[in-house]
C-alpha cells in the first residue's frame, strides 16, 4: 500500500513539475465590461486555459466603471498576492497611474483586446484598425458600390472600437460619393435597445425609401438593434454591418436580413496568445513586449456555416 | 406679472412640452409631426414610463429607491434565464414579478422597521442585486436559446399600435386611479406629506411603506422583462440606463401638480418631454453631446420655472 | 454691578412680552429668576444672549452700555447660556465640543490637539468637573453633557452663566453634582442667572431673586428675606374662576390611565381618569410631561409601563389606529408638525382619520366624502375658499378648526386636547371652548391641557396637577384660587 502511495505521489509530482511555471500562480482578470458578450467570451477562454495549467484565477468586473477599475488595480498591486494581471477590453491609458503601481511592484500586466502602454508585457488583440478597414472597405466597395449615404453608430471611449471609428473616418474621405448622414454615440448599458431607438428616429427623419443606403455599427450590438428597427419599419433596403462576430449577430447574418456582414475577431486566439506569453515569462524566457495580433476574418452569408454554433 | 406667474405655476411644464413639440414640428414638419412618429415615441417612452411610475410611488411617500435600475436588470435576466430553461412563457413573466415584490417588501421593511434612510438601504440593495445578476449570468448577456415567442410582448403590434404602448397606457390609467381615488393612494400621499400626522391619524405607516416599495420593485421588474422581450436578450445592466432619467421624469412631473407632489400624469409628461427631446434631436441629427447638453438644460429650466411660479 | 438693564421693553405683534424692565445682577452672585409660564423669563434670556434685540431700553455691562444684537457678540462679552435643548455637536468628542466657536490652537499649520486637550482638561478640573473628554457628546449622559456645556462656557471666559431649567432632565443625585459645580463657579467669581420653576432649588442656591409676572418685573428680593408662600403669591395673580355650571354630574368612567411611564423617561408615573360628561384639566408647568402623557395614552409615544383602560376594557399595546377605533381623538399641540398635512387640501386632511368609512373595496367614494367634509366645515364655520384649498393657506384659527373637524369625523367619545387654543384668535378660542363643553354635555370625556392656568380654570370641571412627569393632586374647580393650584405644582 505504501509503495503504491509513493508511486502515485511521484507520478503526481512529475506531472506538476511539467507545468510548474504556472501552477499556483495568482492571475487577476480585470475588466469593466463583463456584461458584453465578447469580453465575457474572452474572460472564459482565459480562465479555462489558465486554470487548466494550474493557475488560480480571480475575475474582477466593475460594471462599466473605470474609476472603480482603477481602485481595484491599486488593491491588487498593493496586496502583493498577485503574480500577473490581465486587463480584458479595458483601455490601459485610462488607468495608467494605477498600472504604474503594478509595474513598480513587479507584477507583469497583460492586455487582452485592451491596448498597450509602456511598461506592459503583451497586449493580444485584433488589429482593430485593420478590422475597421476590412469591414468598411467591404461595406463601401462590395455592398454599396462606392456610393450612397451612411449612418455611423459608435462608442469612442472604448479603446478597440475607437480604432475602428478612426479607420472609418479615414477611409470615407476617399469616397466622395458616400455621404455620412450622422454619427450617433450608443451608450454601453443597453446598446441594442438604445441603437434601436436611435435608428427608429433616424428612419422617420429620413423616411424616403433609399435615403439611407447603409448603417455602419462599430460593434455588433448596435448593429443588432439597427437591424431590428429596420425590420420593424419594413426598410429592408438598408444595409447594416457590425464588427465582433457575436452569436446573435452571426445568426442574423445567416437569416439574410439587413445585417449583411460582421468581422470575427479571434478571441480564442487572443486568449491563447496571452496564456502562451505569460507561460514563457514565468518560465524565465525572454519575450518581446508590445502588441501581438490574432488575425480576424470577415463573416458574410458565403462563409456563415463556419461560424454558426 | 402676477398672472404670468400663475399661468407658469399651473401650466408651465405642459407649456414647455407643447413648445418643444412646436419647435420640432417647424424644424421637421414631414417627419416629426406625424401620427407614425407619435406612435413611435409612445413605444420608445413606454418602458421609461412604467419604471418611472414605480419611482413616483416611492417618492410619494418621500422616500427614494436607488435599486430600480438593477431590479429591472434582474427582472429581465431571471425571466430570460427561465425562458432559456424552457419554463412556460407565462411563468417566465409571473415568477420574476413575485420575486420583485418580495425584494421591494424587504426594502420597505428595512426602511420602516429600522428607520434607515431609504437612500442607503436601496443603495445597498442595488449592489446586492448587481451581485445576484453576476452570480446568475457570470456577467454575460443572456441571449442564446431564447424561444421566439419570448419576444412577443415586446414586439407585437395591434394594427399600427405597439403592444408596449398599450401596456404603458394601461399602467398610467391604473396607477393614476390608484393614487388619486383609492385609500391606498391617499394614505401614501398623507405619509409623504407629513409622516407624524399620518401616524397620529391611525395610518399604519410601515405597512404602507412596504407596499410602496414593493409596487415600485414590481414595476421596475416588469420594465426589465419588457426590455428583454423587446431586444430578445437580457443585458446585465439593461435597467441602469433608466435609473437617473426616471427620477428626472418624476421631478419634472412634480411641477405639473399644483401641490408640487409626485403624480402619475406628471411623470408621464416628464417622460414625454425627455422622450420627445431624444426623438426630435436625433431627427435633427444633432451630435450626441449636444443632445445631452440640451436635455440637461431643459430639465433644470423646467424646475426653475416652476419654482419662480411658486414664489 | 456686572449687568444692568434700563427700561427694557420688547413687543411681539403689539403685545408686550417685556415691559420697562430694570433688572440688575452683581458679580459673583447666584440670581434666581422666577415667574409663571409667559411671565417673560425666556424673552429676557434671549435679549441677554443677543437672540432678540430690545425695542426700547439699554443694556449696561460693567456700567458700560453695550450693543448686544447677536449671539456671537454676546458670547464674546462673557454671557453664556445653557438651555434645555443642548447645543453640542453629537458626533464631536468633549475636547472639540468645548472648542466650538473658539479658534483652534495650531502648531506649524496643523491643529495642536494636545494643547487643546490640555487646556480643556485644565478648565474642567478647575471647576471640579470630571468627564471623559474622549467620549462623543452622543455617548455622554445628560448630566455629563450639562457639565461639558459648562466647561465650554468657561473656556470662553464667561462671567455670566445663564442656566435655564438645568435640572429638568436630571435625577436628584445628578442635580446634587450640578449644585456643587454651581457653588464652585460662584467661589471663582462667576455670576449665575438661575431660571427654574422648582422652588426648593431657588431657596437652596440663590442669593437674590427677581420675580416676573405678565412681562413685568414685580420685585427683586434677598432670598433670605422671603419664603415659598410669599414668593408664589408675588408670582401669581390671585383669582377664582367662576364656578362651572354643570348640566349633570359626571357619569361612568371612560378612560383610566394608571402608572404610565414613557420609554424616553419623560413621563415617570402618571395616573388619571376621565368620566363621561366631564372636562378634566391637566395642568403643569413647562417640561412637566403633559404632552408626552397624552401621546402615551393615544399610543403614539412608546410606553415603558402602566395600563390604559378604555370603557372598562384594558388595552395592551395601544396604537393610534386602535385609539381611533376605541373613540379617542388627539388634538396635538404641534399643529403643523403633527396635526395636519400642509400641502394637502382641506378635504384630504379632514377625511384622513376616517377614510375607511368613506370608501368601499379600497376605493374612495368622492361624492360622499365631499358632502361629509362640506357639512363638517359648515358646522364648525371654517372660513375657506373651498374644500380643495391647501390647508396651509388657512389662518391659524381656521387650521385649528380643521383639525377639530378631522377628529370629529370619527365621532370620538374621549378628546385628548393639547393646547387646543394655541395661536388662535379670541373668537375661535371661545368657539373651541363651547364646542368642547357641548361634546362633554353629550356624554363625552375631555382632557384639556393648557399651559395657561387661567384658561384651564375657565373650562375644566376638575384639575389634575402634573409635574416632572408625575401626576399629583386632583382639585375640584369649585371656588379654588389660582394660587392654590400653583402651590400644588410647586410643592411637588
Amino acid at each position: 500500500m505504501k509503495k503504491i502511495m509513493i508511486v502515485v505521489l511521484v507520478i503526481l509530482m512529475t506531472c506538476l513539475s511539467a507545468q510548474a511555471e504556472m501552477t499556483g500562480k495568482q492571475v487577476a482578470l480585470m475588466t469593466p465590461y463583463l456584461g458584453s458578450v465578447t469580453t465575457n467570451q474572452m474572460v472564459e477562454y482565459l480562465k479555462d486555459d489558465l486554470e487548466a495549467k494550474g493557475a488560480v484565477v480571480t475575475v474582477i468586473n466593475t460594471n462599466n466603471d473605470f474609476s472603480l477599475l482603477a481602485s481595484r488595480i491599486e488593491d491588487v498591486a498593493i496586496s502583493g498576492q498577485t503574480d500577473a494581471i490581465v486587463l480584458v477590453s479595458a483601455d490601459p491609458s485610462q488607468v495608467a497611474n494605477q498600472l504604474q503601481d503594478a509595474f513598480d511592484a513587479g507584477i507583469p500586466v497583460f492586455g487582452c483586446d485592451s491596448g498597450f502602454i509602456e511598461g506592459m508585457a503583451v497586449n493580444a488583440t485584433s488589429d482593430n484598425y485593420q478590422m475597421g478597414e476590412l469591414i468598411v472597405h467591404y461595406l463601401f466597395d462590395d455592398l454599396m458600390g462606392g456610393k450612397g449615404t451612411v449612418i455611423a453608430l459608435t462608442h469612442r471611449p472604448h479603446p478597440g472600437v475607437v480604432k475602428r471609428c478612426i479607420a472609418f473616418d479615414e477611409i470615407i474621405k476617399d469616397y466622395p460619393d458616400i455621404q455620412l448622414i450622422t454619427e450617433q454615440h450608443v451608450p454601453a448599458e443597453q446598446p441594442i435597445n438604445d441603437a434601436q431607438t436611435i435608428v427608429e428616429n433616424l428612419l422617420l427623419a429620413n423616411a424616403e425609401e433609399g435615403s439611407i443606403t447603409a448603417i455602419w455599427a462599430a460593434w455588433d450590438e448596435p448593429a443588432i438593434g439597427a437591424a431590428q428597427a429596420l425590420k420593424e419599419a419594413g426598410r429592408d433596403e438598408v444595409i447594416v454591418t457590425g464588427v465582433d462576430g457575436n452569436q446573435q449577430a452571426v445568426s442574423l447574418v445567416a437569416e439574410d436580413g439587413c445585417l449583411k456582414a460582421t468581422v470575427a475577431q479571434n478571441f480564442e486566439g487572443m486568449a491563447a496568445i496571452v496564456v502562451e506569453e505569460m507561460e514563457k515569462l514565468f518560465d524565465g524566457q525572454e519575450i518581446e513586449f508590445g502588441e501581438k495580433y490574432a488575425p480576424a476574418t470577415l463573416i458574410t452569408l458565403e462563409n456563415i456555416e463556419d461560424f454558426l454554433e | 406679472m402676477n398672472k404670468l406667474k400663475k399661468v407658469l405655476q399651473a401650466y408651465g411644464t405642459i407649456l414647455a412640452l407643447i413648445m418643444i413639440v412646436i419647435v420640432f414640428s417647424i424644424l421637421r414638419p414631414k417627419s416629426f409631426f406625424t401620427l407614425r412618429n407619435f406612435i413611435n415615441i409612445s413605444r420608445q417612452i413606454s418602458l421609461m414610463v412604467i419604471i418611472s411610475i414605480g419611482a413616483t410611488l416611492v417618492m410619494s411617500i418621500n422616500e427614494f429607491d436607488l435599486s430600480i435600475g438593477s431590479m429591472a436588470s434582474l427582472g429581465g435576466v431571471i425571466s430570460a434565464l427561465m425562458a432559456v430553461a424552457g419554463v412556460p412563457l407565462s411563468l417566465c413573466f409571473i415568477c420574476p414579478v413575485l420575486i420583485s415584490l418580495i425584494i421591494g417588501w424587504v426594502n420597505g421593511w428595512i426602511v420602516a422597521r429600522f428607520s434607515v434612510l431609504s437612500f442607503i438601504t436601496t443603495l445597498g440593495m442595488r449592489t446586492v442585486l448587481s451581485g445576484v445578476i453576476y452570480r446568475l449570468t457570470g456577467g454575460a448577456t443572456v441571449f442564446q436559446d431564447i424561444p421566439k415567442g419570448y419576444s412577443w410582448l415586446g414586439t407585437f403590434r395591434i394594427g399600427q399600435i405597439p403592444l408596449l404602448s398599450v401596456i404603458m397606457v394601461v399602467f398610467v390609467i391604473l396607477f393614476d386611479y390608484v393614487m388619486r381615488h383609492t385609500v391606498l393612494g391617499r394614505r401614501l400621499y398623507a405619509i409623504g406629506g407629513n409622516e407624524e400626522t399620518a401616524k397620529i391619524s391611525g395610518i399604519r405607516v410601515p405597512f404602507y411603506k412596504n407596499i410602496a416599495f414593493a409596487l415600485c420593485a414590481m414595476l421596475s421588474c416588469i420594465t426589465g422583462m419588457l426590455i428583454a422581450s423587446r431586444v430578445g436578450s437580457a443585458n446585465t445592466t439593461a435597467g441602469e440606463g433608466y435609473f437617473l432619467s426616471s427620477y428626472a421624469a418624476v421631478f419634472i412631473g412634480c411641477t405639473v401638480s399644483k401641490k408640487g407632489i409626485p403624480n402619475v400624469i406628471g411623470t408621464l409628461v416628464g417622460c414625454a418631454i425627455l422622450g420627445i427631446l431624444t426623438n426630435g434631436l436625433t431627427m435633427l441629427q444633432m451630435p450626441t453631446y449636444m443632445q445631452d447638453i440640451i436635455t440637461g438644460a431643459i430639465i433644470i429650466i423646467a424646475v426653475i420655472i416652476q419654482k419662480i411660479g411658486k414664489r | 454691578m456686572l449687568l444692568q438693564t434700563k427700561h427694557l421693553s420688547k413687543q411681539f405683534n403689539g403685545i408686550y412680552a417685556l415691559k420697562d424692565i430694570n433688572f440688575s445682577l452683581d458679580s459673583g452672585e447666584v440670581h434666581g429668576l422666577v415667574g409663571e409660564n409667559g411671565a417673560g423669563k425666556s424673552t429676557l434670556i434671549k435679549i441677554l444672549t443677543g437672540v432678540y434685540t430690545p425695542d426700547e431700553g439699554e443694556l449696561l455691562w460693567n456700567g458700560q452700555p453695550v450693543l448686544n444684537n447677536d449671539p456671537i457678540k454676546s458670547r464674546k462679552t462673557g454671557i453664556s447660556v445653557i438651555h434645555q435643548e443642548r447645543t453640542l455637536v453629537p458626533t464631536f468628542d468633549g475636547v472639540e465640543n468645548a472648542y466650538l466657536g473658539l479658534p483652534y490652537p495650531t502648531k506649524g499649520g496643523r491643529i495642536d490637539w494636545k494643547e487643546m486637550r490640555r487646556r480643556v482638561s485644565e478648565t474642567a478640573s478647575e471647576y471640579g468637573i470630571d468627564i471623559d473628554l474622549n467620549k462623543t457628546a452622543a455617548e455622554m449622559s445628560p448630566p455629563q453633557r450639562t457639565c461639558l456645556e459648562i466647561v465650554r462656557a468657561m473656556m470662553n471666559e464667561c462671567s455670566l452663566l445663564i442656566l435655564d431649567e438645568p435640572t429638568a432632565s436630571l435625577t436628584d443625585k445628578e442635580s446634587e453634582l450640578l449644585f456643587d459645580i454651581i457653588r464652585r463657579l460662584k467661589q471663582k467669581g462667576t455670576s449665575i442667572l438661575y431660571v427654574t420653576h422648582r422652588m426648593d432649588e431657588i431657596f437652596r442656591l440663590t442669593d437674590r431673586i427677581s420675580i416676573f409676572k405678565n412681562g413685568e418685573m414685580v420685585e427683586r428680593i434677598e432670598t433670605g428675606l422671603t419664603d415659598r408662600n410669599s414668593l408664589i403669591a408675588k408670582m401669581t395673580d390671585n383669582w377664582t374662576a367662576e364656578s362651572i355650571v354643570r348640566t349633570k354630574e359626571p357619569g361612568k368612567s371612560l378612560l383610566k390611565a394608571e402608572h404610565i411611564r414613557s420609554r424616553d423617561g419623560i413621563v415617570k408615573d402618571a395616573c388619571l381618569e376621565v368620566h363621561a360628561g366631564e372636562i378634566l384639566g391637566l395642568f403643569g408647568l413647562g417640561g412637566s410631561g403633559r404632552t408626552e402623557l397624552l401621546e402615551c395614552i393615544y399610543g403614539y409615544r412608546p410606553m415603558a409601563g402602566g395600563t390604559i383602560t378604555v370603557a372598562d376594557r384594558q388595552i395592551p399595546d395601544m396604537t393610534p389606529e386602535k385609539a381611533i377605533h376605541m373613540g379617542l381623538a388627539l388634538i396635538c399641540e404641534d399643529r403643523r408638525g403633527k396635526g395636519l398635512i400642509g400641502n394637502l387640501s382641506v378635504r384630504e386632511n379632514v377625511i384622513l382619520n376616517c377614510l375607511d368609512d368613506y370608501s368601499g373595496n379600497g376605493i374612495v367614494s368622492e361624492e360622499k366624502e365631499k358632502n361629509a367634509v362640506r357639512e363638517m366645515v359648515g358646522q364648525l364655520q371654517i372660513k375657506l375658499a373651498g374644500i380643495e384649498q391647501r390647508i396651509i393657506e388657512l389662518s391659524g384659527g381656521n387650521q385649528q378648526k380643521a383639525v377639530f373637524a378631522k377628529t370629529l369625523m370619527t365621532h370620538p367619545v374621549i378628546f385628548l386636547c393639547d393646547e387646543p387654543t394655541q395661536g388662535v384668535d379670541v373668537k375661535t378660542r371661545a368657539e373651541i371652548h363651547r364646542l368642547l363643553r357641548e361634546e362633554a354635555d353629550k356624554g363625552c370625556g375631555i382632557i384639556f391641557v393648557s399651559s395657561d392656568l387661567k384658561e384651564v380654570m375657565e373650562i375644566a370641571d376638575r384639575i389634575r396637577i402634573i409635574s416632572a412627569g408625575r401626576t399629583g393632586d386632583l382639585l375640584e374647580n369649585n371656588g379654588i384660587t389660582s394660587r392654590q393650584v400653583l402651590s400644588c405644582c410647586y410643592a411637588m
